[in-house]
Formats: structure tokens, sequence, C-alpha cells
């Protein structure tokens, strides 16, 4: 078990080779190059459209890609029973369709799914997550009858409890898309605190995330897609630039930096209209 | 039970039903109760608790599946398919039809339209891409429609005696009950009641979005193939054996949720035993309410069913159900 841990850490535990997409004809990615280490997290941003949500998809094994080369721990990910990869990788989608009258502890515990880990520690992982994710006081309410904002916690949680472990995360791939659209500010920050809570135990995480203050606060690594091309890969005080903005999104910007810890601050200047 | 197998056209005592259990048992004695009893009521009340749990698990495993809690049985065609077969059979049939040997031909058409109708919607429902649920939805309505179609077609054609039939069958009735039967169904039945279960995680799952259930580990696709089948052929055989009986499939899981929440876990058995309570319950009062005469047990369980299911819809909101 020791022995494949650390065969696990050298092997880097996602990478994409001009991989491309195109379930419905026209192309939605087109020549991604990817390699995520354990620990790294990955920012992805763009314009709407630009692609965000489809790779997360393509990593997830939603969409099949038609070209290149996508692995998962050095295996190819086609090669993954859906129940081998539900064990390493969890996935929170930015729209739930669940309408069932479930409480929000049993949404949670459905994150336990592909785990025979026992109902005992199932519980202290339920206890942790929650915990986490400020859902201690809603766990016997109805999911369905649940604000936007605690829904999208309730499923943080879920995901959050899928790839849970007492030892190291490394080799587990935790992919969100807009996990912070429906949170105050108070909860973004706890959420994001979450994931960097997880990154540093090992895991792998890759994020879709619209406010670029937010994903220059977190990411070590940012991709930012336009129409499905990769346009920039690098740290956020790398790619955040004033032309970059000009050219991607048609934003005029100024690019600060934070006072504190000295990431990129993005304030876009309005043009009236 | 007891009180289904004591109530009908000749009252008896619990008592007396008991010493007919006995004599039926240990097939000794051929008293007026134990006839009625050994012969009649028994594999009738028998057959009413495994049909009912048929339906009720087969509902329960198709609101899962179509993440819709007013999902029915019938939405995907087998009972339409079923009906088709079944009067077919009568008008195509005729001096076939007479006797013990003439239901059995009836149910077997049944069984068999009920099955080539999911056959052909999940057919329909299925590309490249997977089976879409949606689809197989409007599908099964389309299949529904056109067999309604032709059954009405057959109907036209009919004579008076085959008019009746069907329509008779349509309501649905458990007066053909006897041992072979009851043996059969019991087979299906049992077969779900110990299978469906192993299930309930992936049901529980699915609720949540089929790409979420198979994030989770999920074989989405073999999970689907598995629950239709077995809907079909538990719905095809109660279709086959007691005609279209409504309600039981929709109403019960959906009240088995309100109580005790959505985890297949409990759902699917609950929903058994409580869809066989219904159907004996139903049966019960189809045969006392007009004795001599028998009520056809499907109007019995769309009487107490419609008003209950309306009643539903109104309080949604009161059991975390979204509009």
């Amino acid at each position: 078990m020791g022995c494949s841990r650390e065969l696990i850490a050298a092997v880097s535990i996602l990478q994409l080779r001009h991989v491309s997409a195109a379930p419905w004809g026209p192309a939605l990615l087109d020549d991604i190059n990817i390699s995520l280490e354990p620990g790294a997290i990955l920012g992805l941003a763009g314009p709407n459209g630009a692609g965000k949500s489809s790779l997360l998809r393509l990593i997830a094994g939603d969409i099949n890609s038609n070209g290149g080369e996508l692995t998962l721990a050095g295996r190819p990910l086609s090669h993954w029973t859906p129940q081998q990869r539900a064990l390493r990788l969890a996935f929170l989608p930015q729209m739930s369709l669940l309408s069932f009258p479930y409480t929000v502890e049993e949404v949670v515990l459905l994150g336990r799914t592909p785990h025979a880990s026992g109902n005992e520690t199932d519980r202290v992982i339920l206890e942790q997550v929650l915990e986490l994710t400020d859902t201690l006081d809603l766990r016997h309410r109805l999911y369905t009858q649940l604000s936007g904002g605690e829904r999208q916690r309730t499923q943080l949680a879920r995901v959050f409890t899928q790839i849970w472990g007492e030892d190291s995360l490394a080799g587990k791939l935790l992919l969100l898309d807009e996990p912070t659209s429906a949170l105050d500010l108070a909860h973004q920050q706890q959420i994001l605190s979450t994931v960097q809570l997880l990154a540093r135990r090992g895991c792998a995480v890759v994020l879709a995330i619209h406010d670029l203050n937010l994903a220059a606060s977190i990411a070590d690594t940012v991709l930012v897609l336009d129409c499905g091309r990769q346009v920039a890969l690098g740290s956020p005080q790398q790619v955040f630039t004033q032309s970059l903005f000009k050219e991607v999104f048609q934003v005029d910007v100024i690019v600060s930096s934070h006072p504190q810890q000295g990431f990129p601050l993005i304030i876009p200047q309005r043009s009236n209209l | 039970m007891a009180v289904a197998l004591s109530s009908g056209a000749v009252s008896l005592s619990l008592s007396e039903v008991g010493r007919a259990l006995l004599d039926t048992l240990f097939d000794r004695g051929n008293s007026q109760g134990a006839v009625i009893i050994g012969q009649i009521r028994l594999p009738r009340v028998l057959l009413a608790a495994v049909m009912g749990a048929t339906l009720a698990m087969s509902g329960a495993a198709m609101q899962g599946l179509f993440r819709n809690p007013l999902a029915d049985p019938s939405l995907i065609g087998v009972t339409a398919g079923a009906s088709l077969g079944a009067a077919l059979v009568i008008v195509t049939g005729g001096s076939l039809l007479q006797g013990y040997m003439g239901l059995t031909l009836v149910s077997a058409g049944a069984f068999v339209g009920g099955v080539i109708a999911v056959l052909f919607v999940y057919r329909l429902a299925t590309s490249a891409n997977g089976t879409s649920v949606a689809t197989m939805l409007l599908a099964g309505i389309a299949i529904t429609a056109f067999a309604g179609a032709t059954g009405s077609l057959l109907e036209f054609f009919a004579d008076n005696d085959m008019l009746r039939r069907i329509s008779l069958w349509k309501m649905g009735g458990l007066d053909g009950a006897n041992y072979p039967r009851l043996l059969l169904a019991s087979i299906v039945s049992g077969a779900m009641l110990v299978l469906l279960p192993r299930y309930a995680g992936a049901l529980n799952a699915l609720l949540l979005g089929e790409s979420e259930a198979r994030h989770l580990g999920i074989n989405v696709d073999s999970v689907k193939v598995a629950l239709i089948t077995w809907v079909a052929i538990g719905v095809g055989t109660s279709v086959a054996m007691v005609g279209t009986i409504a309600f039981v499939g929709l109403v019960v899981p959906h009240i088995v949720r309100m109580l005790a929440g959505p985890d297949h876990r409990y759902l699917l058995p609950a929903s058994a035993l409580a869809g066989a309570l219904l159907l004996v319950v139903a049966d019960t009062l189809a045969r006392v309410l007009v004795a001599p005469t028998e009520l056809p047990v499907g109007v019995i369980t769309a009487i107490i069913g419609v008003p209950f299911f309306i009643s539903l819809l109104r309080n949604r909101h009161h059991y975390g159900l979204q509009s």
C-alpha cells in the first residue's frame, strides 16, 4: 500500500495531451494540454461558453474526447470502471436536479456510495464535512426546502464526503464547477479554505470559477479558455494581465495586487453606454 | 388477511375460516367452508397481495429511475401494450377462448404485448450515447397512444360479447385466481422482492441525477436495463393475471415516501407491503360491496386512488415536493 502511494505521488494525477472533444459536431475543446500534480489547484477561467464546464465534464468522463490522451493517475480514463473512478474522483456539477425530499444528511451520505467503509467511518466523515461546510444546522432539513446557497453547500459537502479520507488524499481529484456561485461572502471564504485544506492533504483540484479575484486567491495555476482553445496557462500573476482581459473578455481592467497576500486583484473599468 | 378471507358473498366467521384453512392445509374434508376458502378465497387473496406488492415495487423503481415522483409503470408502455395484446387475442382468438385455456391465452397475449411495448420504447430511447430517460417517457406516451388507438380499432370490429370481455378485462379483476396463477405470480414477485432492493443504493444515487450517479460509481446503463426488465416482467405478469389495475404503482410508493422518506432501502420493501395491503383491501371491497356480484377491482383502486392523489397534489409543498 505504501509503495503504491509513492508511485501515485510520482505520477501526475491528471494529464491531458492534445485533447479535443466534439460530442455534438462542432469542437467544444481543442488541443488542451495540462498536467496536474497531487495537491495542485488549477483554476479554469474564460468567458461564457469558453469550454470550462465541458473540460470538467470531459475529465469526469461525462463526454468523450475524440483526440489526444487523457490519463488519470497514469492510466487512460476509459480504462477505469465507474466504481474505481468514483473512489478517486468527485465532481460537483454546476446545477443539481435533485427534487426528492431527502434530508441534507442523506444527500451528504450519498457521497459515500462508492465506498465500503462501514457506517461508523461514514458517520465520522459526515460530522467533519458538515462542520466544514457549515451545514450542521441544516442536517435534518429537507433538501427541497433549502435556499440556493444552502443547496450548494449541501452538494459541496456531498462531493467532499466522497473523497474524504483519514490519511493522505494524494491520488484523488476534485472537480468543482462554480462551487461558490450561490454563496455569500463568508461561505465563499469558508468553502475555499476547505478546498485549500484538501489540497494541502494531497488532493488535486480543478475548479471553474467566474469570480477571477477568487480564482487568483486560491489557484496556483490558471488555465484561460476561449472558444474551446487554451489561451494561457500559468500562475495567476503571469496570466492575469491587462492585455489578456482586453483580448479574451473584451473588458478594460486595472490589475493591482492584494495588499497582504500579493495575488493579483482585478478591478474592471466600466465603459458608459 | 383474515377479514378478507371471511368476507364475501357467503360470510364466514373467523373461526370457520381458521378451521377451513386447517382443512385445506391437511387436505381433508370437503366442507362448504373449506371449498370456499381453499379453492376460491385463499388463492384470490394471496394473488391480490402478491400482485399488489409487484405493482407497488415496480412503481417505486420507475419513480426512482425517472426521477419523477409522479411516474407510473404504465409510463413505459407496459400496460397499454398488454391491453392491446389481450384485446388482440380476445378478438382474433374466437372459439379458442372457451374455458380455462382461453383465459391463459389472453394472459399470454397480455404478457407478450407488454414486453414488446417496453422493448420498442427502450429501443426508441437508446442511442450510442446511452438511454435517455426523457425520450423513454415520450416514447412511452407515443406507444400508449398507438396501442390505445389500435385497441379502439379492434373494439370497433369486435362483437358485443368480445367487447364486454375486453372492457371487463381492462377494468381488472382477481376472479381468475387459482393456484397455478398464484404460483407463477409468486415466483415473479418473490424474485423482485429479493433482487430489486439490491438496486436501492443505485436508485438513491440516481435521484441526484444520472451523471451524478455515474460519478458515484454506479454503472447507470446496466442498472437501467435491469430495472426496466424487471418492471416489464412484473407489470406484464400482473396485467396478464389480473388485468390493468390503476394507481397502485403510482400512489403506494408515493404514500410510503411521505411517511418514510425517499430512501429506496426502505421504500422498496415498504411499498411491497403497502401495495399488498391496498390490493387485498380493494379486492375485498370489490367482492362485498355489491355481493353476490363483484365490482372490477381496478375501478375500486382508482376510486380510492384518485381523491387521494388529488389531495397529495394539493399538499405537495407540505411533503417537501417541488411544484
